[in-house]
């Protein structure tokens, strides 16, 4: 009998160790879509003015953090989104899962870049746009021009050569989609949609992988963002970035508090530190809009006037009709490639 | 003598409080206890969820309403259908004419030919949907003619071509074990009854081989078809916009966070799933009245003309795995496919990429230690307290029936249980809120441990299970009869002499968790990230090259734990020699 | 003396079911101290069940089992302190003969030096010192089942029950073997119980003989009672094999008739209806060539000649009368059969002793 409450009490025991993840004071657990990149340039500023705390960082693509969120709706584990679509954030919210907090350095934030109640339940850091991604070697090939317009991606010289993101599943998909359908409207916007889907090879699950794609050649034009493809070239990929002439759709990336019996002070700590002109100048380094002008100059490759490259973007628009659209868009291009 | 003889004694005394009977009897029921918790509370908190809305409100068969009504899902149930249906068929063939080869043949090197035939059990499956697109991708090897050495040919890969052709690398391995286990229990009597009839070849094959195999082929079909069903690694990476279950649970669930949809999705996984299990667990209690204990093994004689083309056949099935797997080795060393063939390291420094790291794959080894160490300890105990109890019979089979049911379960629906029931507060019984006693175990290392054991908790029990019943159903009674305690002969006696089936479970457990997506995709916290899921997500994020190479650590890895395995069975086949030879 | 002697081992109105079935209907009996019992019956009568019952194996739903005099109904087998021997030997494979010896050991000794002591006399007396190095498959199916015989004992239970214990082994091991276990019995003054189907064996090694049918008790006594004085039909072919001819007993004249067969019968037997069922043994059947008269004389048809090795035994035709016959066996030594040269197809003079002929009342069955 001792031996067996002896094993009984070492796996109890056990059990316990492997579990002890909570999270601990002083200790703050941030979820995160920002790449992964990037987070370690940034995370280190924040170690330099706040070493006492401990930042346990979950990064993943927009669709997944968020679904995460909402999957512990009822039993929040994280203290902070960081870096995460607005859209997506929406959604928390609507599920109740964000604690409205008014972050210091507030009042620089431009009005575009925030949620509009007072306080904000979200609070943009920067901005991310649709870029088209182009293999040069591939395009070659195949004697493709490089498309500098949606009207160029419909041309049939494209056919089977575009990559593009599902909209249901990646935030990036999502934005693209939407620029479209207002800039053209929904009637134009749709058969515009029914044109591009002609040239479209595949749909992908995530917003980076067309650039990726366009950048091994296994399609030779990603409809993206324009971050990875510069990132791409930076690591030697054969591929240029080009911005449609019509308008890119964006959207913003922002941070909120989640709500929980008890908040931590670290969490707010971490919110004021992350719209900081410090943090907000480490991320114009490779972004060109942000939450406020962060005195880095445009990054190379980008428009000139990178904010009139961006549509004129109703998020209120796009977060109400989120559902109706990815409703019509799967019921137009899911059911695409059945079998025979 | 005494006035009153013993007869006229008075009412029997109440039975003496006996503690091992009671520590057994509480033992087992918490077997059953435990079963209920982790399978049947989830499954039924799942299918709670798929009569309720994304707001949690009622809605009744609303949501299936909406799932047939939409298109785009209602054809991935026929999607599904059509390629586990192909692919059972390619398998089983395949498996079958492999398997014959090795147990009825005299071809030379079958202990190689079976090795490499069981590779693609080490490998997530999310790797061959990866080598697949480096041989067959526009950009593949094939595809291009070996870098436009020789004309190519391009077969259409994404889609449902891409998903058979992994899912029968995937099932090949089991369906030929199955069957070579079924063609060795035939009885060679029947063969000699046969060929002195002057049977032909042909005959005997179809009115003895076949019928002698029945229930082996109807096992071989069921496993390879439910695996093929549910496989989500696969056709994640090269579905393309073929819509299958399993791609469409993950869909539903992480991209568009409809959880009500997902559910309903789980359930019209499980249903095919579920009827081929009990189609099969039928067949399977038919078949054990049939097995003969004096059964004489059949010894292959050689034969020309037979053999030939069955090492002919071995050969082209084995070159093409080695090749298949060579080519994802390959992959992950050449700097940047197809363009710059130059090999080295570059893909294995994982920073700058999704998915974790070295971390993520240490992360895997730990966690895959903890479902062999946790996992292996509670199926072989529950498998001796269901075999070797006296008495409670009722709870004994609900237990056993309880702890065959996860074979049926694919890895996205235990997942998707698991966060519901796993991370809800509580629940209203009665009125009464009642908090989650297990809400502790989510998002930390204890729910994907858990979610391992559970999956893979079916093969390991009726392992562990088989090996009990070989032992002498009288140990306890004896040990019992010498005032010696259970748990004391079960250690000293039963673990000992099943030590090479425990091992074997470790090992199972081990391989599969390392290897598995589909359970802890959804399941993983990001702070504790896993090999097998940073390949998916290093895909989904473009970065196919690192996500071959982290697929490479992880079959590298379960290859070596599989030859440690055999090292240290062969050390213990050397010590039981000592117990056995004269 | 001590009080329980004379019932030592008491099963009192024992039944169990298992679900709908009845294993166990109402089984009393009784064992002295340092009796040899044994429980013979067809498979599925019950004979293991009962077994099991008094190991503590099995709980019964009624009745009680008291040893020395106490009530252990509710004592688990561990509590009995009874040493039990099974069919298949069911020693550790992984463990010394030595260490199988002395796994219960453990728990009461205390020093190393006494088990080592008593491990020592006991596989001396199982006859197998110097062989406890080995593992059970080292050893032979009889030098196993005698290190089982060992195990059971080094606690020197209170009673020995031995389950089908040579059933495994080969015929010549088996016979030597039973007389080693009674032996040994004997001189440790041990109760045991043995269940066993062969009935040779019960025959041999038991001092009183439980017949068990249909989870109900047959009949208990001595071997020879039960050979010579069977309670039933069933016991009566059970053991041995016996004649039976079915007809109407006239209690009057002592007188059984079968259609025209009309014999005497001198049975002290209690009278039931007229409806009877009378037995004989094939070697009571006595048999000459002819000229035999008087009491039970009856001419017969002999059908078939069967050697047997030490005696012969005769297929034969009673006439009843009407064109009727009836079926009878006999026995007899090959030497006589010889001597008289019987062949198919020959008639003999058949003399049913009335003293050897059993009486049952119809219906019982056999």
């Amino acid at each position: 009998m001792k031996r067996l409450s002896l094993i009984v009490a070492a796996f109890v025991a056990a059990l316990t160790l492997l579990t002890s993840s909570l999270a601990l004071a002083g200790e703050i657990l941030v979820y995160t879509a920002l790449e992964d990149d990037e987070i370690p340039i940034y995370l280190e500023l924040f170690k330099k003015t706040h070493p006492e705390i401990d930042v346990k960082i979950v990064r993943d693509s927009t669709g997944i953090v968020t679904a995460k969120l909402l999957a512990e709706k009822d039993n929040p584990q994280a203290d902070v989104i960081w870096g995460t679509a607005a859209t997506s954030l929406m959604l928390c919210d609507q599920a109740g899962m964000i604690e409205p907090y008014a972050p210091k350095y507030l009042d620089k934030v431009a009005p575009a870049m925030r949620d509009p109640a007072d306080p904000p339940h979200w609070v943009g850091i920067k901005a991310w746009m649709t870029g088209f991604v182009t293999n040069t070697k591939e395009a070659e090939a195949l004697k493709l021009p490089i498309p500098e317009s949606y009207a160029d991606l419909v041309k049939p010289v494209y056919k089977d050569q575009l990559v593009m993101p599902n909209p249901a599943s990646s935030g990036t998909g999502f934005l693209t989609i939407s620029a479209i359908l207002q800039l053209m409207g929904e009637e134009k916007g749709w058969e515009y949609l029914d044109k591009l889907h002609q040239n479209i090879a595949r749909y992908t699950h995530s917003g980076s992988k067309p650039a990726k794609l366009a950048g091994s050649g296994e399609i030779p034009v990603g409809i993206s963002f324009a971050y990875r493809g510069f990132m791409q070239k930076a690591k030697g990929e054969p591929v240029v970035t080009t911005f449609p002439k019509e308008g890119s759709g964006w959207d913003v990336e922002a941070n909120a508090l989640i709500k929980k019996d008890a908040v931590k002070p670290e969490a707010k700590i971490f919110l004021d530190w992350a719209i900081s002109p410090e943090a907000m100048h480490a991320y114009g380094k490779v972004y060109p809009v942000t939450a406020y002008p962060s005195g880095n100059p445009v990054p190379e490759g980008y428009p000139k006037d990178p904010a009139a490259q961006m549509i004129k973007n109703d998020f209120n628009w796009a977060a109400a009709n989120r559902d109706r659209i990815l409703k019509e868009w799967s019921a137009r291009y899911d059911g695409k490639s059945e079998p025979k | 003598m005494a006035a009153t003889s013993p007869r006229a004694a008075a009412a029997p005394r109440l039975a003496a409080f006996d503690g091992e009977r009671w520590l057994r009897r509480a033992l087992i029921l918490l077997v059953s206890f435990w079963l209920v918790c982790v399978v049947v509370l989830p499954l039924a908190q799942l299918l709670s969820k798929s009569l309720l809305n994304n707001a949690g409100q009622y809605v009744g068969l609303a949501n299936y309403v909406e799932y047939f009504t939409t298109p785009s899902l209602r054809n991935s149930i026929g999607n599904s259908l059509f390629v586990s249906v192909v692919t059972t068929l390619i398998t089983v063939t395949l498996g079958f004419t492999f398997a014959y080869a090795l147990t009825r043949t005299c071809i030379p090197l079958k202990g190689v030919f079976r090795g490499v035939a069981m590779m693609p059990l080490f490998a997530p499956t999310l790797l061959n949907g990866i080598a697949l697109i480096y041989l067959f991708g526009r950009k593949g090897l094939i595809t291009r003619g070996f870098f436009g050495a020789i004309p190519g040919i391009d077969i259409g890969l994404y889609g449902p071509v891409g998903i058979i052709i992994s899912e029968v690398i995937f099932t090949f391995p089991q369906a030929m074990l199955i069957l070579s286990v079924a063609l060795r229990m035939t009885d060679a009597r029947l063969y000699e009854a046969s060929d002195s009839m002057g049977a032909p070849g042909w005959r005997t094959f179809s009115t003895v081989t076949i019928p002698g195999v029945k229930y082996g082929l109807v096992s071989a079909t069921f496993v390879s078809f439910i695996l093929a069903f549910t496989d989500f690694g696969a056709p994640k990476v090269v579905g393309g916009q073929f819509g299958i279950l399993a791609t469409d649970i993950y869909k539903q669930v992480i991209g568009q966070q409809n959880f009500s949809m997902g559910a309903v999705v789980s359930v019209a996984l499980l249903a095919p799933a579920i009827l081929a299990f009990i189609v099969d667990r039928i067949v399977q209690r038919k078949q054990v009245s049939l097995i003969q204990a004096k059964s004489t093994p059949l010894v292959p004689r050689p034969r020309k003309w037979r053999d030939a083309p069955f090492l002919a056949f071995c050969l082209v099935i084995a070159l093409l795995i080695l090749g298949f797997f060579g080519v994802a080795a390959y992959a992950s060393l050449v700097k940047v496919w197809p363009y710059e063939l130059e090999l080295g390291l570059w893909h294995y420094d994982f920073t700058g990429t999704g998915g974790g790291g070295y971390a993520a794959f240490w992360n895997s080894i730990r966690m895959s230690f903890y479902s062999a160490v946790i996992g292996t300890a509670v199926t072989f105990v529950s498998a001796y307290l269901v075999e070797k109890t006296n008495g409670m019979r009722a709870l004994r089979q609900v237990s056993y029936f309880l702890s065959i049911i996860p074979l049926a379960l694919p890895g996205l629906v235990i997942g998707l249980a698991y966060i519901f029931f796993f991370n809800a507060r509580g629940w209203n019984i009665l009125g009464v809120f009642t908090p989650n006693p297990f809400g502790w175990l989510y998002g930390g290392m204890g729910i994907l441990v858990l979610s391992n054991v559970v999956h893979f908790y079916s093969v390991s029990f009726l392992t562990g299970a088989t090996a009990l019943k070989q032992l002498d159903k009288e140990f306890e009674m004896v040990s019992e009869s010498l005032g010696v305690p259970f748990y004391v002969t079960f250690f000293r006696v039963t673990v000992p002499v099943c030590l090479p089936a425990i091992l074997e479970v470790a090992m199972y457990f081990f391989v599969n968790s390392m290897a598995t997506v589909s359970a802890v995709i959804f399941l993983y916290s990001a702070d504790i990230p896993l090999a097998s899921v940073a390949i998916a997500n290093m895909d989904d994020a473009g970065d196919v090259a690192p996500a071959c190479a982290m697929g490479v650590l992880v079959i590298l890895t379960n290859i070596l734990v599989r030859i440690l395995y055999g090292a240290l069975t062969g050390k213990l086949r050397k010590k039981t020699q000592a117990w056995t030879t004269r | 003396m001590s009080e329980h002697d004379d019932e030592y081992l008491a099963v009192c109105n024992v039944t169990k079911r298992f679900g709908a079935f009845t294993a166990l209907r109402d089984v009393s009996f009784s064992a002295k101290k340092g009796e040899f019992l044994s429980i013979l019956g067809p498979s599925g009568c019950g004979k293991t069940t009962m077994l099991r019952v008094v190991a503590g194996l099995e709980r019964q739903d009624e009745g009680r089992v008291l040893l020395m005099g106490r009530d252990v109904s509710g004592l688990p087998v561990s509590k009995r302190h009874v040493g039990i021997v099974f069919q298949s030997y069911a020693l550790f494979p992984n463990i010394t003969a030595r260490a199988n010896v002395a796994y219960g050991l453990k728990n009461v000794m205390k020093s190393g030096r006494e088990i080592n002591e008593r491990v020592d006399e006991l596989l001396k007396l199982v006859d197998l010192s110097g062989m406890g190095g080995k593992y059970p498959g080292q050893l032979s199916g009889g030098q196993q089942q005698r290190v089982a015989l060992a195990r059971a004992m080094a606690l020197s239970p209170n009673l020995l029950l031995l389950d089908e214990p040579l059933s495994a082994l080969d015929a010549q091991v088996r016979v030597m073997l039973r007389g080693e276990i009674v032996a040994l019995t004997r001189r440790l003054g041990l109760t045991a119980i043995m269940v066993t189907h062969d009935q040779e064996e019960a025959l041999t090694m038991a001092d009183r003989i439980l017949i068990m049918k249909d989870g109900e008790l047959a009949q208990i006594g001595a071997p020879s009672d039960i050979y010579e004085s069977p309670a039933s039909p069933f016991v009566a072919s059970f053991i041995g094999s016996m004649n039976f001819l079915s007809g109407v007993m006239d209690w009057e004249s002592r007188t059984f008739s079968s259609g025209k067969l009309a014999m005497r019968v001198e049975r002290d037997v209690k009278p039931f209806g007229a409806e009877a069922v009378a037995a004989i043994r094939p070697e009571d059947v006595l048999v000459s060539a002819n000229g035999e008269t008087g009491a039970n004389v009856f001419e017969a048809r002999v059908d078939k000649v069967e050697y047997r090795g030490p005696v012969y035994r005769l297929s034969l035709r009673l006439p009843a009368g009407g064109g009727e016959f009836r079926p009878l066996l006999a026995e007899m030594a090959a030497e006589k059969a010889r001597r008289l040269g019987f062949s198919p197809a020959s008639t003999a003079k058949v003399i049913l002793p009335p003293g050897r002929v059993h009486l049952f009342a119809a219906g019982q069955g056999a």
